[in-house]
C-alpha cells in the first residue's frame, strides 16, 4: 500500500487498484455523511479531484494518487458512507483505478514516509 | 470537542448521526451550559427592546424574541422567561454574552445569573421527568427550574440546575440510557425543523422581516426600538437538493442571476439528502456547490 501527503491510499498490489482515504484523513474529517461519486470509465491525472467526501463538518476532495481510468465505484458508499469512517482501508474504499502510469507509484509514500508525514502534524 | 464562544464543546460524543436520530426517536440529552443567563426587572423598558408583548404574556411563560438593536437589525435571539411583571430571565447566545449584557444594561439593571443548562429532547423525554407544557416552565422543590423548551423540535425540556448539581444529573440521565449529544446534532436538529440560527438566518444586517423567524414581528400597538428602521428587500427560502450538499455561503441562482446565499446547510439525516435555508431576492432553482450548478427544490418548513 502507497500513500499521499493528502491523505489517500492506493494498494498498488491489487489491478485495477483500489484507493481510499487514511485512518487518520478519516479522524480528521470526522463522521462521513455523503459521497459524490465520479462516473466510471472517467479518466483522470495524477493529483486531480476525483470524488468529494462530505462529513458532518466539511466538504473534502479526494485526489488521485496516480493517473488513469477509473473502473469501479465503492456502491456501498451510496448507503453507508460511514464505511469511509469504519474501516477506511477496507471496505470504504472509494473506487478503483487502472493505472495507466504506474511508474508513478514510486514517488508516492511508503507506510513510514506516511507516518513521519502525520507526526508532523 | 471544538472552541465556541469562550467554551470546549464537544461537536459530537460518538456520532452525529446517532445522536440526531437518537432525539428523533428516543432521547438525547444537551450540556448548552454556554447558553447566557441575564435577570433584569424592568417589564415596560424590556418590550421597547424586543418586537414581542410581554406585557400581555402570562406569568410562567417563555417567548422566543430578538434582542433589537437601534438599525433595526437582530442583536441576538433570546427565549424571555417570564417570572412575574418586575421579574425575568433572559437566555442569550454564548457568542453574544458581553454584547446582550452591555445593551440591557444601557436600559436597566441586569444580574448575571450562573446556571448550568441541559436540554433533554425526545420523543422518550416523558418518561425521565414531568414535561411542562410547551413554552411555559416551572420551579421543582429543589429549585431546578424546567422548562418546556427546545431547538430540536421533538418533545422535551430545557432544565436550569446549579452547576454543581449538573454534573450529576447529567451522569444519571446517561446512565439510564438517554444519548449524550453534541453541537453538530443541535445544529441537524435545529436545520431540519427551520429554526435560525443568530449570525446565520438571524444578524445585525439582516432586517427581521426578511428572516425565517419572521413569525416573531406580530402587530403591536407600541413602537420598539430599530423598528422598520432596516427596509426588507429579501426573503428566506428552504430548499432540499437530490445531490450534494450546499453549505453556508454557496450561491444561489435564478437561472444564471445571483440572488442570494446559503445561511446554513446541511445533510439531513433524517431525509439523508442535502437541506438548506437562504436569503434571497427572488426565489433560487440552483445553487452552486464547488463551481457546478445543481438544480435544488424549495420545500416549505418544517423539513421534517
Amino acid at each position: 500500500m502507497k500513500f499521499t501527503e493528502t491523505h489517500e491510499w492506493v494498494d498498488e498490489t491489487q489491478q485495477p487498484a483500489p484507493i481510499g482515504i487514511t485512518t487518520y484523513a478519516q479522524q480528521e474529517l470526522g463522521e462521513v455523511v455523503y459521497v459524490e461519486l465520479p462516473q466510471v470509465g472517467k479518466k483522470v491525472e495524477q493529483g486531480q479531484e476525483m470524488a468529494v467526501l462530505e462529513s458532518t463538518k466539511a466538504a473534502s476532495d479526494l485526489y488521485s494518487p496516480c493517473s488513469g481510468t477509473i473502473v469501479e465505484v465503492n456502491q456501498r458508499l451510496k448507503e453507508e458512507p460511514s464505511l469511509i469512517n469504519s474501516d477506511p482501508q477496507g471496505a470504504g474504499w472509494i473506487l478503483k483505478i487502472q493505472l495507466s502510469d504506474p511508474k508513478q507509484l514510486e514517488k508516492l509514500l511508503d507506510k513510514a514516509a506516511y507516518e513521519a508525514v502525520i507526526k508532523g502534524k | 470537542m471544538a472552541p465556541f464562544a469562550g467554551w470546549e464543546m464537544p461537536l459530537w460524543y460518538r456520532s452525529a448521526t446517532e445522536e440526531h436520530l437518537a432525539v428523533r426517536q428516543k432521547a438525547g440529552l444537551f450540556d448548552v451550559s454556554h447558553m447566557a443567563l441575564f435577570e433584569v426587572q424592568d417589564q415596560e423598558k424590556l418590550e421597547w427592546l424586543t418586537p414581542s408583548l410581554l406585557s400581555e404574556k402570562k406569568v410562567g411563560s417563555v417567548t422566543y424574541t430578538f434582542l433589537m438593536g437601534e438599525e433595526g437589525g437582530v442583536l441576538d435571539d433570546l427565549l424571555i422567561y417570564k417570572w412575574d411583571n418586575n421579574r425575568f430571565w433572559i437566555v442569550a447566545n454564548a457568542a453574544n454574552r458581553e454584547k446582550v449584557f452591555v445593551h440591557l444594561s444601557r436600559f436597566m439593571d441586569v444580574k448575571r445569573i450562573d446556571k448550568a443548562i441541559l436540554a433533554l429532547q425526545g420523543p422518550e423525554s416523558a418518561n425521565y421527568l414531568q414535561i411542562p407544557p410547551k413554552m411555559t416552565f416551572v420551579t421543582l422543590p429543589d429549585g431546578t427550574v424546567v422548562s418546556g423548551t427546545g431547538y430540536t423540535g421533538e418533545k422535551g425540556v430545557e432544565v436550569f440546575v446549579s452547576p454543581e448539581k449538573a454534573e450529576d444529573l447529567f451522569k444519571m440521565w446517561v446512565e439510564k440510557g438517554i444519548v449524550p449529544c453534541g453541537l453538530a446534532a443541535r445544529d441537524t436538529l435545529r436545520l431540519e425543523k427551520g429554526y435560525a440560527l443568530w449570525g446565520h438566518e438571524l444578524s445585525e444586517t439582516i432586517a427581521p422581516e426578511e428572516s425565517v423567524a419572521a413569525w416573531v414581528l406580530k402587530k403591536r400597538h407600541t413602537p420598539y426600538l430599530g423598528q422598520g428602521a432596516l427596509p426588507p428587500s429579501r426573503h428566506a427560502v428552504a430548499f432540499q437538493l437530490a445531490e450534494g450538499i450546499a453549505r453556508e455561503g454557496a450561491l444561489l441562482l435564478s437561472g444564471e442571476k445571483e440572488v442570494g446565499v446559503v445561511t446554513s446547510g446541511t445533510f439531513s439525516p433524517s431525509l439523508k439528502r442535502g437541506i438548506g435555508l437562504g436569503l434571497v431576492m427572488q426565489n433560487p432553482d440552483h445553487v452552486m456547490i464547488r463551481g457546478k450548478k445543481i438544480p435544488l427544490e424549495l420545500v416549505t418548513l418544517p423539513f421534517v
